[in-house]
């Protein structure tokens, strides 16, 4: 079955608990319960206990030749561990190079080494932590330098040698297409369809001609269309869940949102049934 | 090395550590014997139910009060609560129920509402609720609990009745303290073995107290009358007082009660209130002693805006 949820942040919590019926999943963010105490973490699972938890890891930076901060594994693992669900994603991404933090999510090189690396950090932090993280496709203004391999083959051999599942974010798709000039409908067939696990939708806005995924907007009707599309294609279920970051909307906002997500996933899964049948 | 030889000072300091470790004793043979909580608790679905397990049926029916009367179900005018006729219809909860349906009858001071049996009857079945979650305390634990108490303010009293003996008998004058220490202890056994809460219940509240805390930073925000979700999970997780006396006088006129903690609890700013400030007994009926932790410091696990990307990479 699929299930929707949202990104939840604390300031949500009142409208979360009394909305329960409505949301199915939430996700949040590894790095705010770093360096938690115990108090804190226990908050962590009283929600987790609450309803299905999933965790997001945001600056532990796999995708790169460097090994990863296992202190920030280590922490990281904590807080899995509370949230109670064993699931957690992490983008292909880094975030800091030579000792320097970049405080971004950065595309990195499309190379053989980058995904050797990729599949050393994700095998250092499933010892600690248990599982694999569903690994998530980043939204991108330029074409990372140096890379031999086009996004789709990179996100496809990443998957295969860290043996991942994949967080396909909607709106990064939506916004590397817009900024590169792709057929994203097109991009998605070339993606291992099988192995999408959840599905982030978010909005973002224009700058200087380019779709930039600032999470701060209303998820648009082309992500919409790509949700739709890709319920079409899957037999899996879906976790779709809605994002956004800075002030959070009221919660009335999200459930708009999640209910559009609804209609999107029901209608792919008519147009799969009408293909089968 | 007999400690019943030592003098005056000495005894006192031996009886203060003796004291402590028969007080975390107490608390550790209450941790061994009370219920353990439900792994999947009911009480995160429902306000009224966290209002009575921090602050006891009661609690529930005041905070179940201030819900309606936010959404204009309930109506105050010079302290008398009136409902209008329609108000039954909107409401899901029983209590909420009980509650219309005592002010419909005729205009009614709160008082008499928390008095009133149907709505007492509702509140009580709150608390059983929470006792079969295992987060109350029952009646069917009270033998244990006395036990508890029994064994170890024997000990406390046993040590120094010994010693007043000893004192006595060697003509010493100066024995008071020998009758104020026990007694002193005793009452501290008392609150660490007899509170409402069961240990997974204060374990219980105190993750809902830090769930909550940013709702808690947020409350100058809320307005009477906006309906809002987080006035009611405020009030049930913190207790009325955390409602802010200006935005919210409706609630302080009509439980004067509420005032007496409301500068403590306001004064909680999302700096952090350190570990024990009023927070925790926010509430004028949140008088567990357990309560006094903290709970509304701004945390970490701040709102925090996740992906860092509004350049290039999104998340």
């Amino acid at each position: 079955m699929d299930t929707f949820g949202i990104a939840y942040r604390p300031a949500l919590a009142a409208s979360v608990f009394e909305q329960r019926a409505q949301i199915d999943v939430l996700e949040v963010i590894a790095d705010d319960y770093f360096g938690a105490g115990k108090r804190e973490l226990a908050a962590l699972a009283l929600l987790g206990r609450h309803m299905p938890t999933r965790v997001h890891a945001v600056s532990l930076g796999l995708a790169t030749c460097a090994r990863v901060d296992m202190a920030r594994v280590y922490a990281l693992a904590r807080v899995v561990d509370a949230a109670g669900s064993g699931v957690w994603s992490k983008h292909l991404a880094f975030v800091r190079a030579g000792g320097i933090e970049l405080g971004h999510l950065c595309a990195p090189p499309r190379t053989p080494a980058t995904l050797e690396g990729l599949a050393r950090n994700v095998a250092r932090a499933r010892r600690v932590i248990g599982s694999a993280p569903a690994l998530e496709n980043v939204a991108t203004l330029i074409d990372p330098p140096c890379s031999e391999l086009d996004e789709a083959a990179f996100v496809r051999c990443a998957l295969e040698l860290a043996d991942a599942p994949l967080l396909l974010d909607l709106h990064n798709l939506h916004a590397n297409a817009r900024n590169f000039d792709w057929d994203p409908i097109a991009y998605l067939d070339t993606l291992p369809l099988s192995r999408v696990r959840s599905v982030h939708l978010a909005g973002g806005r224009l700058f200087q001609g380019r779709v930039l995924d600032d999470h701060q907007h209303a998820v648009p009707e082309p992500v919409y269309t790509l949700l739709e599309a890709l319920a079409a294609r899957v037999s899996q279920p879906l976790e779709v869940i809605v994002e956004r970051d800075g002030r959070p909307p009221p919660l009335h906002v999200y459930l708009a949102e999640l209910a559009r997500a609804r209609l999107a996933v029901t209608r792919g899964r008519a147009q799969q049934l009408e293909r089968s049948a | 090395m007999n400690v019943f030889d030592w003098r005056g000072p000495q005894f006192v300091l031996f009886y203060l550590v003796f004291g402590v470790a028969l007080y975390f004793i107490a608390r550790q043979l209450r941790a061994w014997t009370d219920p353990r909580g439900a792994r999947d608790p009911t009480p995160n679905d429902d306000p009224y139910l966290v209002a009575c397990l921090r602050g006891g049926p009661a609690e529930a029916i005041r905070v179940c009060i201030v819900s309606l009367l936010d959404r204009g179900l309930l109506q105050s005018t010079d302290n008398q609560l009136h409902s209008a006729a329609t108000a039954a219809r909107v409401v899901r909860r029983p209590l909420e129920r009980a509650i219309i349906a005592r002010a419909q009858a005729a205009p009614t001071r709160v008082r008499d509402i928390v008095r009133d049996d149907s709505v007492q009857q509702q509140a009580a079945l709150l608390r059983d609720e929470l006792a079969a979650q295992g987060f109350y305390a029952v009646p069917r634990i009270l033998p244990v609990r006395i036990l508890i108490y029994v064994l170890c303010a024997g000990a406390a009293i046993w040590v120094a009745l010994h010693k007043l003996l000893l004192a006595i008998e060697r003509g010493r004058s100066n024995v008071l303290f020998l009758y104020l220490m026990p007694v002193a202890l005793c009452i501290a056994l008392a609150i660490a073995i007899f509170p409402r809460r069961t240990l997974a219940g204060e374990a219980h509240v105190r993750a809902l107290k830090r769930l909550f805390a940013r709702t808690h930073d947020n409350r100058q925000q809320l307005r009477f009358g906006g309906q809002s979700t987080e006035l009611v999970w405020l009030s049930a997780v913190f207790g009325l007082s955390a409602l802010p006396h200006t935005s919210f006088p409706e609630v302080y006129q009509l439980f004067p009660g509420t005032r007496r903690n409301a500068n403590a609890s306001t004064s909680c700013s999302s700096s952090g209130c350190g570990s024990s400030n009023a927070c925790g007994t926010a509430s004028s009926s949140d008088s567990s002693s357990s309560d006094s932790s903290s709970s509304c410091s701004s945390s970490s696990c701040g709102g925090g805006s996740s992906c860092g990307g509004c350049g290039g990479g999104g998340d």
